[in-house]
């Protein structure tokens, strides 16, 4: 007895010595009882009922209070009796909730708690479904999922059922969402059934089964994007570098990639073996951030990979814009393989074309433009290149229209003084000579040769006779278009000595050069032929044409030198009759017989206008009008 | 029998209050002036995790009277020294007390009643107030006290509508510890710094 006295005494002291140096600051007194109809955990919605009683020391309650989160409710209390209230709650929807009831004590001004309890409201577990099954490459372990269905809102527990196709036996696994299984575990086989069975306090439900093969699950190892690079040829272009460490040889992978600004993916699909590393070309737009994306699967299983971190990769401003278009590098064939197109792979076929046009435009327009300086800067080669030109095309092609060069006659000239220079080496270059003043002398009348009046508009002398004044001071300069391929040409009215002699005296500043040019001091042909000079300003102006008429007539009437003016004449004809059949040439100076400007000269009447153009019948007329003269 | 009785009693007495910790201070005075400032900001913080209104009012619990006298929770008495005679006589004994009830709300503070259902916002009042406790119990042991043993609290599960009253509680009692203490701090300061 003493000992049982004893130990009760060590009891009491320990419970003392428990409550004194374990205080209340951390516990709550409870003075009475508190409970939930039907339940403190019921279905979210349902209509409960919360009970209070109160057992208070010394203590009536004068009144009942409810907290429902530290909120005092103030309404649908209902007092059952002097110790009880009630307070009833319609179709409770608060997946948690702490009440506690108080009670009016007489004697205090502050609520006495009787006590408080936690309710949680919700549903019962649905039955899990799409319940699967994968074992990654390396890990080990095959993770079941499944969808859990809606939220319950309370504590459901999840249990994955395992059983061996092959030797029955059955292993539970708990989990919450989903369950990581050891392959090491998996002892009965490599076919399982599995199903997955769902509990909470309000109900319990069970999953399909799933048959998987542990040999057709596997997920390949995660395929990474680690580099990205920008190729700067002439069409710009990225490639992205991705590998994976699988060993699984037949894998299928899939890339997608988009603008960041996009919503729509890019999806390529292709099969691949990461023996190496692989590569996909893309040809993106410039400047614009993109975000690739990988994934990959065992050819012919289910389950892919999880799609690859975001890989972000922002193009250069120079790349201009092409199509989207992928490759792959099969690495068990030598060459680039197009795998897929993503899309409007017809528009990109034209596109690639358009690039080939494009590439080529660039191309020829660089050449050209370097063949157009070294001809701008390489005079020699321009003249070449010109004549050639000449050569090759119709000459109406390059003539300018309307041209007095137009004319078969004109032509014929042309031809002839072609003749005449001939003998000059075609590789001299012409120089134009110094413009000087148009010096014309006209003859007011019929007179002698031995003139001695005459008139000089550049020199006020006046020459004895009129050939040996035109010859000595008049010097008359056309100077035509230098496009059209025309020369200069001089007048002279020589004599028949002059005709052979090299005489320096008759010359004129606007001469020399000419006669320096065609490198023949002792030109025959040049000095022979009685040259025409057509003043332009006279062809300016209709004023001028009786200065015309007056010309033509002291060259028709060959009032100096008749005789030679026929010589000239006959051995022009001839000359034009044999240059006829001759090659054209490079336009040289172009030399037109005196009686045919004076010829021009009468019909001036006809000319349609003062430009420099001469319609073609108007020359034929005077060739015929010379061929009549002659006879 | 009855004198067995006295002496056991006595005897498990006598070992709770060597557990407590009435162990011999030592060392040199603290950062009088740093720890004036972090009691303040305590007693601000206390003040803002519980202000005076807006809150409910504690039910009165039946028999919390009569455990007051048993109550573990630290509360700085008159023999602790923390008056100014004994401030200017010996402060460690005053600075062993507040240390120890620093150590026990702390404790407290870090429990799953503030961690628990209903949560609390991470950097609010309670969150703020707890590691300025730290940083005056750091500050106060970094001075070279050392005290042997802590009072610590009775740590049960809680429950959550539990944990609606008893914080509030004990927030109510750590507001009284920290305004003793920042006073004690303050004094110090004005007067016990060298």
């Amino acid at each position: 007895m003493n000992q049982v006295t004893f130990q009760w005494d060590v009891v009491i002291a320990l419970y003392v010595f428990f409550n004194w140096c374990h205080g209340g600051i951390t516990n709550i007194n409870c003075s009475g009882h508190i409970w939930v109809e039907p339940a403190t955990i019921f279905k979210m919605g349902m209509n409960i009922s919360i009970y209070c009683q109160a057992a208070i020391k010394n203590c009536q309650p004068r009144k009942f209070y409810f907290y429902k989160n530290n909120i005092k409710e103030r309404l649908k209390i209902t007092r059952i009796n002097k110790t009880t209230a009630k307070l009833r709650y319609d179709s409770f929807l608060d997946p948690r909730a702490s009440l506690r009831c108080t009670a009016e004590c007489p004697g205090y001004s502050q609520e006495t708690l009787i006590c408080g309890e936690d309710i949680s409201s919700g549903y019962p577990p649905d039955v899990p479904d799409e319940v699967t099954c994968v074992i990654y490459e390396y890990s080990g372990n095959m993770t079941c999922t499944w969808n859990t269905g809606k939220p319950t809102y309370l504590d459901t527990k999840y249990v994955v059922h395992m059983k061996s196709l092959e030797t029955e036996e059955e292993q539970q696994y708990l989990a919450s969402n989903y369950i990581n299984i050891s392959t090491d575990s998996l002892q009965g086989g490599k076919k399982y059934l599995v199903w997955v069975q769902a509990a909470n306090v309000l109900g319990t439900e069970k999953s399909k089964q799933l048959q998987v093969h542990l040999d057709d699950i596997v997920i390949p190892s995660e395929a990474i994007i680690f580099r990205v690079e920008d190729i700067n040829t002439t069409v710009p272009k990225t490639i992205i570098h991705w590998n994976s460490q699988t060993t699984i040889e037949k894998v299928s992978c899939e890339m997608r990639h988009k603008a960041t600004t996009n919503r729509t993916w890019n999806v390529k699909e292709f099969d691949t073996n990461f023996t190496y590393v692989q590569q996909s070309t893309f040809y993106l737009e410039p400047n614009t951030k993109y975000v690739f994306q990988v994934r990959c699967r065992e050819t012919g299983k289910s389950y892919w990979q999880s799609w690859s971190s975001p890989f972000f990769h922002k193009t250069p401003e120079t790349v201009p814009l092409v199509t989207l278009k992928s490759f792959q590098h099969d690495t068990r064939n030598s060459g680039l393989q197009v795998a897929s197109i993503f899309k409007g792979h017809l528009t990109s076929d034209n596109r690639q074309q358009d690039i080939g046009l494009l590439s080529g435009m660039v191309s020829f327009a660089v050449v050209f433009s370097i063949l157009s300086l070294i001809g701008i800067f390489n005079k020699s080669l321009r003249t070449g290149i010109k004549r050639r030109m000449l050569l090759l095309i119709p000459k109406w092609l390059h003539e300018d229209i309307p041209s007095m060069k137009n004319s078969n006659a004109v032509k014929m000239l042309q031809e002839k003084s072609e003749f005449m220079n001939n003998n000059s080496s075609e590789q001299d270059l012409y120089v134009d000579p110094v413009i000087t003043e148009i010096e014309i002398f006209l003859q007011e009348e019929h007179k002698p040769m031995d003139c001695k009046k005459g008139r000089n508009t550049g020199a006020p002398e006046t020459t004895e006779c009129l050939p040996k004044s035109l010859l000595a001071s008049t010097t008359v300069v056309y100077i035509p278009d230098i496009n059209t391929g025309y020369k200069p040409q001089m007048s002279h009215f020589l004599t028949e000595e002059d005709h052979f002699s090299n005489d320096d005296d008759t010359d004129s500043s606007a001469l020399k050069p000419t006669v320096d040019s065609l490198d023949l001091g002792k030109n025959v042909l040049f000095k022979k032929y009685p040259n025409f000079a057509l003043s332009v300003s006279s062809m300016n102006s209709l004023n001028n044409t009786l200065f015309l008429e007056e010309l033509s007539l002291i060259l028709n009437q060959g009032e100096c030198n008749p005789s030679d003016m026929q010589n000239s004449t006959e051995e022009e004809t001839t000359m034009l009759l044999e240059n006829a059949s001759t090659n054209e040439t490079l336009p040289e100076q172009t030399l037109l017989p005196d009686e045919f400007v004076s010829c021009l000269g009468i019909m001036n009447e006809e000319l349609p206008s003062i430009n420099s153009y001469f319609p073609q019948n108007i020359l034929e007329n005077c060739f015929n009008r010379m061929s009549l003269l002659e006879k | 029998m009855l004198g067995s009785r006295a002496v056991m009693l006595l005897l498990l007495l006598t070992t709770c209050w060597t557990a407590q910790g009435r162990a011999v201070p030592k060392g040199s005075s603290p950062a009088w002036a740093r720890c004036q400032q972090l009691s303040q900001r305590l007693c601000t913080l206390a003040w803002r995790a519980h202000p005076p209104t807006g809150h409910v009012d504690l039910p009165r619990e039946v028999g919390e009277e009569e455990d007051e006298t048993t109550n573990d929770v630290p509360h700085i008495q008159c023999e602790d020294g923390c008056d100014p005679q004994g401030l200017r006589d010996n402060s460690q004994s005053c600075l062993q007390r507040i240390h120890q009830g620093l150590v026990f709300y702390e404790k407290l503070l870090g429990s799953d009643i503030f961690t628990g259902e209903p949560s609390l916002l991470p950097d609010g009042p309670v969150s703020q107030l707890h590691a300025s406790l730290l940083g005056l119990r750091q500050l106060l042991q970094t001075e070279g006290h050392h005290w042997a043993t802590e009072q610590t609290p009775s740590l049960s599960p809680s429950q959550p509508w539990q944990r609606l009253l008893l914080r509030p509680k004990i927030l109510r009692s750590l507001q009284a510890f920290v305004a003793v203490a920042a006073r004690v701090f303050a004094h110090g300061a004005a007067t016990l710094s060298p």
